[in-house]
């Protein structure tokens, strides 16, 4: 049996990064091959890019769910 | 001798097909915040099919991605991460929230592939200010689309709500989106869209835009489908958000992947 709650933050978070890595999984293999994407200056390889998007989405995206967590619901 | 592309595609629709039934089986509490849920992964299978054109796919996954497969693709992904999301609540003995989960991860998973896409299309200011301006107007007539429904159909406002704004937002996005087209763009006008130019060349407002009417009439035609789902959600409320989500995702998705071509050129 389960209890109602009003709020789930970390089940809001888990689903956003678990979003997120569909989302990387989905986009990353359209990206150039051969060390194209350039960051400040720098290119990046695919493994590169990768970790840094996947950085991003970890720190930015928990931002984002907590504020879906005050609009939704 | 079938492809691979062609063995990709087959795998997604019957991924998707096998996924509609089980979800009929299973019949999980669907609700108005969850067919809300779903319009971030409505836009992901939309920007899917941009990428799909202008990234740097094999080309064998290229046909998975394009428009409509995409979006069985993504409704296939949506709906795995939904229910794991849904489970990891059962084990934490929490009550499912199945729109706010839906919602949560369709925005991670748009978040990443709308960041790919910007890396990849590289836009001017100009470009990016018309790709977000214009969902914005398209959300804001939408909305005085909808409340003024609330005047002539107060009860189908009701029994809509919130997803009577997305219905009517995927008609109108689609209908601003070709007009932004024609009108900043320069694209070239259809069959379909020519009479509603000519409507728009004959008015005073033809210095400034003349494509608008066809923004206006694709209003028009979202709050009179939102009067269609609010009668079969009075007959059957889960066949009636069935309904609006298969409209929102008819009309949304093509219209962002329609809005990302058109002004990511």
């Amino acid at each position: 049996m389960t209890t109602g709650t009003e709020r789930d933050d970390l089940g809001t978070i888990a689903s956003v990064v678990l979003g997120a890595v569909v989302g990387l999984i989905l986009a990353v293999p359209a990206l150039p091959r051969g060390g194209e994407v350039l960051v400040a200056g720098t290119s990046l390889t695919q493994a590169e890019t990768v970790l840094v998007f996947g950085a991003l989405a970890i720190v930015a995206l928990p931002v984002v769910a907590l504020l879906l967590s005050a609009l939704i619901e | 001798m079938v492809s691979f592309g062609g063995i990709a595609v087959g795998v997604v629709v019957a991924g998707a097909a096998l996924t509609a039934a089980l979800l009929v089986l299973e019949g999980p509490d669907v609700d108005h915040g969850t067919v809300m849920g779903a319009g971030p992964w409505m836009v992901v299978a939309g920007l899917l099919h941009v990428l799909g054109t202008a990234g740097n796919y094999p080309q064998a996954f290229r046909p998975s991605v394009a428009l409509p497969v995409s979006v069985l693709l993504v409704f296939l992904l949506g709906t795995v991460v939904w229910i794991i999301a849904r489970q990891f609540a059962v084990v934490r003995n929490i009550a499912p929230r199945s729109g706010r989960y839906l919602a949560a991860s369709g925005t991670g998973a748009v978040a990443v592939v709308f960041a790919v896409l910007l890396v990849l299309a590289a836009p001017t200011p100009d470009e990016l200010l018309w790709l977000v301006t214009t969902p914005v107007a398209a959300a804001v007539v939408a909305a005085v689309g909808v409340l003024s429904l609330g005047i002539m159909d107060p009860t189908g406002l009701a029994r809509t709500r919130w997803v009577g704004w997305l219905v009517t937002f995927g008609f109108t996005a689609l209908g601003t989106t070709i007009t932004v087209g024609i009108d900043v763009f320069g694209r070239p006008t259809t069959a379909a869209t020519r009479p509603f130019v000519a409507v728009g060349a004959s008015l005073p407002t033809a210095d400034v835009a003349v494509a608008w009417p066809l923004a206006f009439v694709a209003c028009l035609l979202g709050i009179l489908m939102v009067s269609a789902v609010a009668r079969v959600i009075e007959e059957d409320t889960s066949a009636g958000l069935v309904v609006a989500v298969t409209l929102a995702a008819g009309t949304l998705t093509p219209a962002v992947a329609l809005l990302a071509t058109v002004t990511l050129r």
